[in-house]
């Protein structure tokens, strides 16, 4: 507890306390002339140690009142300890979120066809020392069993296999870039090297006190899948979901604009009963890496399909490459699609929804199954300058939000179902986002440009089911930062630039920019682009900071 | 639990205490009556102290979180210099005083003036003074703790408003020789008074720091706000339960809601500004013009949940033939819902505004043939005739792809036999009926309430009945319609008679608020802001 004493205390507050014994004794006739101003025995020895006893102990009442409201904490303004923001939290049955370390892939590359091994919590670092542990143990060769991972042949002459690492601790300088060099610290036999096989995703930061009170209702909620707060508060309950990757969720219901499923009827009229929701299970755009073969169809032209269990209710393909490339592709104002990605086209379908209970219009298959379980993908690469070789192997980069799979079977499970339900898991819509912002700061300014990229990245992926962001937040932002001036001009070099990207669910892109992204003005329930269901998120990567010290 | 202090060694009572402490303070300081009075204003602080201590612990429990901390003895200082010097403040409807239209001619206001749309009112014999904290009530306000020469009662002598203190009838520095002078560093001379106010209920924002931020409840703190803060926790805690969702609805309207299993009817008591109804163990107040349901009269059983008025009602099932729950008469819930507008998103085919269906009596229209030579019809809605067109081609394109007969789904309705040609009159069917039945039944839940027959807090939150939505099972839906009986007030121009205000709190739910903000036309200011509320000549 914080050390209240004397010195916490306002004259105001000791005042009032000593007005009112001065007035007790002053209100009788024969005390209305006694000298009680400071300095004279019976103010210094009697009147101003009760009121400031007195001050004291309402200030002590007070802050211990305070400490138990989360909302008086943050109106005070004053640091508040973890522990205490978490005895509150106890009482809901919630903690503090303290954040999640990065990850991602490994690409291990050794110089003959052999079966290697690399244990659990073997070590990786990178040049300034961070650490990486793989999280299993992994068995690579050419003809890999169940379980195994596949030794791939790579155009050197050598031969690599992919792991996946987590970062040791928790912090968004471990998000590594693609390509990023890493020694191992017990090389295996035949290694040559190792490298980041994709963008590091996952460092979250830890949650706010604000962002704790948001999460209070569904910690006071009902635990089932019943209402739209209910839906939430099973599913993130650790006694029952349990899907700790739920950062926000919208419920689409019964009279919500994109709730598509419940007019199947010949009149095209609202029968409601069906639910679709959108857990958004990522706080930074969570990226799935798949190793795909392709077939040649034509010179230069290959295709494979990525099934519904692949990367289930995949959102879209960041990027498609060869399989041992480890080119960081950059960001593109312009298209979804990363700089260095192969060009593409894809064409979805349904898959697997007969019999999966849940009401899906044949007649509109394709916009209902859309960034569900129940999608496929079939997908055609165009200008693979590689040889003439029947198949080729791909590395195909999706956005995917993680637990889709998951959320789906648990709502559809038979002890946690309510009976007649109709709860379709959908992949938010995300507004891939990139931001470009020239700031001014003083040379004496201690700020830089990772800690601007850091705050407006946070910020833009803490955005959910909102209809916007603006230029006016995102300089607020910034100017929590020490900094003078950002360049708010449209001058198409140097000025403030932000855009994004959303697909439709019938695949259209959506190309939002200006000062401002508004999804209103591109909304369209049929096609569900809508800000219930679209979420803003961006990549670090993707924040260019111009830093000029003057 | 065993007291440290012993009954034969413990007293309430000051004198005793006193007389306790024995020769320890005689034989310390000889003035006794000095010590006697030191005590009794420790005794003072001590009781204030043990106010903090009872709220600080209250407010660990929702239900028994304070409103707001009364402070027993509250010393505060006026300068003179301030008089009149407060920020702009309000004249709320029903005040005590209220300006009447035209030419002021009495007290409070300033006699011979007229006020103003947009202008300012000025008080000739109030004064006012701003106060610290945020003080919402006082009770009484005397010149000394002890012994008081002057003694101020509440909405007799002053009232207290928006952080200010209004004396009515005079001045405090005209009525108490007890002001001292005070020299100002810029050599100005000021003077200042110390009142004490008794039982002073502080604002301390604890309905909101400890229930209403939680489920996201925000409003001036006030009684009504605690109920409804912890009313909606209920529904979050317990879940979509009728009772719980009906405690909710009443507690954000302002409308009592009966509270035991069964209650009985013993005394329905009328007065001016309000209406009381006793049962055999509550009392519940309405407003004087709302009208009671029918069924609530003297010796009258009342079930758990009932509304008392015709005000507010819950249509948990749609229903528009059979008795409802939570009302007893059928008719009134087709005078509530006579017409319903359709938004576009509950119609599959894209529509410009909605679609609108009431409850008249309609023809089926043969409209064609589709291809497998089925008869295609269509009904009266209302609406722009672009959506309305679409509406029906979707329904015909529909019927057609998918080999549906339309005379299947409109079976009941059509007549035996019709002329089977495009433009015949084949059937008739109430459209609101219709889209109910076959629709919205198992899904759509209504709440018909009547604004103006509500407390000015339940006009002006009608908006937070909204907040119910996420906490409905996520497949039904939640509809609120706002009505308001109006009262044409014909204004004559010539006429040279002064009429009052009326109270008139809010006449649509846009006005009473918005999604989580405040209301902005509940108040008539004066000062610094322009007034709230237009008038509207109409002529007879």
């Amino acid at each position: 507890m914080t050390d209240l004493s004397l010195t916490s205390i306002t004259s105001e507050d000791v005042t009032k306390a000593k007005e009112i014994l001065i007035n007790v004794l002053k209100s009788s006739e024969q005390y209305k002339n006694l000298d009680l101003n400071a300095g004279t025995v019976l103010h210094d020895l009697l009147l101003r140690p009760s009121a400031e006893i007195l001050a004291m102990a309402i200030n002590q009442f007070n802050y211990l009142e305070e400490t138990k409201s989360l909302q008086a904490m943050v109106d005070s303004g004053a640091a508040i300890p973890a522990d205490a923001v978490n005895s509150i939290l106890s009482n809901f049955g919630v903690t503090l979120y303290e954040g999640s370390k990065a990850s991602g892939q490994v690409m291990i590359k050794v110089n003959a066809d052999k079966e290697y091994t690399v244990a659990a919590n073997s070590l990786f670092t990178d040049s300034s020392g961070l650490k990486f542990f793989t999280t299993d143990a992994v068995t690579a060769n050419r003809r890999p069993g169940t379980g195994e991972t596949t030794l791939y042949p790579a155009s050197d002459g050598n031969f690599y296999f992919v792991v996946t690492v987590i970062a040791e601790n928790e912090g968004t300088n471990y998000l590594l870039n693609q390509g990023t060099r890493l020694n191992m610290e017990y090389p295996m036999y035949n290694f040559v090297s190792a490298e980041a096989y994709n963008n590091f995703t996952g460092a979250d930061p830890s949650d706010t006190i604000q962002e704790a009170i948001d999460k209070l209702p569904y910690s006071i909620s009902t635990r089932t899948l019943d209402s739209r707060t209910s839906i939430r508060a099973i599913l993130t309950d650790p006694d029952f979901g349990n899907f700790t990757s739920i950062q926000d969720m919208s419920v689409i219901g019964a009279g919500d604009a994109g709730q598509l499923r419940d007019k199947h009827n010949a009149f095209g009229v609202a029968m409601f009963g069906r639910v679709d929701i959108y857990p958004r299970t990522f706080i930074t755009p969570a990226v799935t890496v798949l190793s795909k073969t392709g077939t040649r169809i034509a010179p230069n032209t290959y295709e494979f399909d990525i099934s519904e269990s692949d990367a289930p209710g995949f959102y879209s393909i960041f990027s498609i490459t060869d399989a041992e490339s480890v080119v960081a592709p950059t960001f593109n104002f312009n298209t979804l699609t990363a700089i260095g990605s192969y060009r593409f086209t894809e064409v979805r379908s349904a898959a697997g929804v007969n019999g999966s209970g849940h009401d899906i219009s044949q007649l509109n298959e394709l916009i209902e199954t859309a960034y569900t379980i129940y999608q496929k993908s079939h997908v055609t690469v165009y200008d693979v300058m590689t040889g003439a070789g029947d198949t080729h192997e791909f590395k195909v980069e999706l956005y995917a939000a993680p637990d889709i799979a998951g959320i789906q079977t648990y709502v559809d499970s038979f002890d946690v179902k309510s009976v007649k339900a109709d709860i379709l898991v959908r992949s938010p819509l995300m507004c891939i986002s990139g931001l470009r912002m020239n700031v001014e700061a003083s040379v004496s300014s201690a700020v830089t440009v990772d800690e601007l990229k850091n705050k407006l990245a946070d910020y833009i992926n803490r955005k959910s089911f909102v209809s916007k962001i603006t230029q006016a937040e995102l300089v607020g932002v910034a100017y929590t930062s020490d900094i003078k001036t950002i360049d708010l001009s449209s001058d198409p070099t140097v000025g403030f630039k932000f855009e994004g990207e959303i697909r439709a669910a019938d695949g259209e892109i959506k190309h939002l920019y200006g000062p401002n992204l508004i999804i209103d003005n591109i909304a369209d329930h049929n096609k569900l682009v809508l800000p219930s269901t679209c979420i803003f998120c961006t990549d670090i990567n993707h924040v260019f900071i111009n830093l000029i010290k003057v | 639990m065993t007291t440290s202090v012993p009954a034969l060694y413990s007293s309430d009572n000051a004198a005793t205490l006193f007389s306790w402490l024995g020769s320890f303070w005689t034989s310390m300081c000889e003035d006794s009556e000095l010590v006697r009075r030191v005590q009794i204003g420790n005794g003072i602080l001590t009781a204030r102290l043990y106010r903090e201590f009872l709220d600080t612990t209250n407010c660990s429990s929702r239900y028994d979180c304070p409103v707001s901390y009364n402070d027993l003895v509250m010393p505060f200082e006026l300068l003179k210099s301030a008089r009149n010097t407060s920020k702009a403040s309000s004249i709320q409807l029903g005040d005590i005083f209220t300006p009447t239209i035209g030419k002021q001619t009495e007290d409070p206001f300033i006699p011979g003036s007229y006020p103003t749309i947009g202008g300012q009112l000025s008080f000739s014999t109030i004064t006012v003074y701003d106060l610290a904290d945020k003080i919402s009530d006082i009770k009484v306000i005397t010149d000394s703790i002890i012994e008081p020469t002057v003694i101020l009662l509440r909405d007799v002598n002053f009232f207290v408003r928006d952080n200010a203190i209004f004396f009515l009838n005079s001045d405090p520095f005209n009525k108490s020789a007890k002001s001292k002078v005070i020299y100002n560093q810029d050599g100005t001379i000021d003077y200042s008074i110390m009142l004490f106010a008794f039982n002073t209920l502080i604002d301390r924002d604890y309905i909101y720091n400890h229930v209403g931020y939680v489920v996201g409840l925000t409003m001036p703190t006030s009684k009504e706000y605690k109920l409804s803060a912890n009313n909606l926790w209920d529904v979050y805690n317990f879940g979509p339960t009728m009772q719980k969702v009906t405690y909710y609805i009443g507690a954000i309207l302002d409308e009592p809601v009966i509270k035991n299993e069964t209650e009985t009817v013993v005394a329905i008591i009328e007065n001016t500004n309000y209406r009381q109804v006793a049962t055999d163990t509550n009392i519940y107040t309405i407003p004087s013009n709302a009208t009671l349901r029918s069924d609530v009269v003297v010796n009258a059983k009342l079930n758990r949940g009932a509304f008392l008025t015709n005000s507010v009602k819950f249509y948990d099932k749609v229903d528009y033939s059979r008795s409802v729950s939570g009302t007893n008469d059928a008719a009134l819930f087709q005078l509530d819902v006579p017409a319903l507008y359709i938004p576009t998103y509950l119609f599959r085919t894209t529509l410009s505004h909605g679609i609108t269906v009431n409850n008249e009596l309609t023809d089926i229209i043969h409209a064609g043939f589709d291809s497998h030579s089925n008869p295609l019809f269509t009904f009266k809605l209302l609406g722009n005739e672009e959506d309305t067109t679409a509406f029906w081609n979707d329904v015909h394109s529909y019927c057609d792809s998918q080999s549906i007969d339309m005379r299947t789904l409109l079976s009941d309705y059509l007549d035996d036999s019709y002329i089977n040609m495009a433009g015949a009159i084949c059937g008739r069917l109430y459209p609101l009926k219709f889209f109910i039945y076959n629709f919205f039944q198992a899904g759509l839940c209504i709440v018909a309430v009547d604004t103006s027959k509500l407390t000015s807090f339940g006009a002006a939150h009608v908006s937070e009945l909204y907040k119910l939505q996420k906490l409905l099972p996520a497949h039904t839906l939640l509809i609120v319609i706002n009505q308001h009986t109006v009262n044409l007030d014909n204004y004559n121009m010539d006429s040279s008679i002064e009429e009052s205000y009326n109270k008139l709190v809010a006449k649509y739910t846009m006005d009473a608020g918005h999604y989580s903000s405040f209301a902005s036309k509940r108040a008539l200011t004066y000062k610094d802001s322009g007034l709230h509320l237009k008038w509207v000549p109409a002529c007879a």
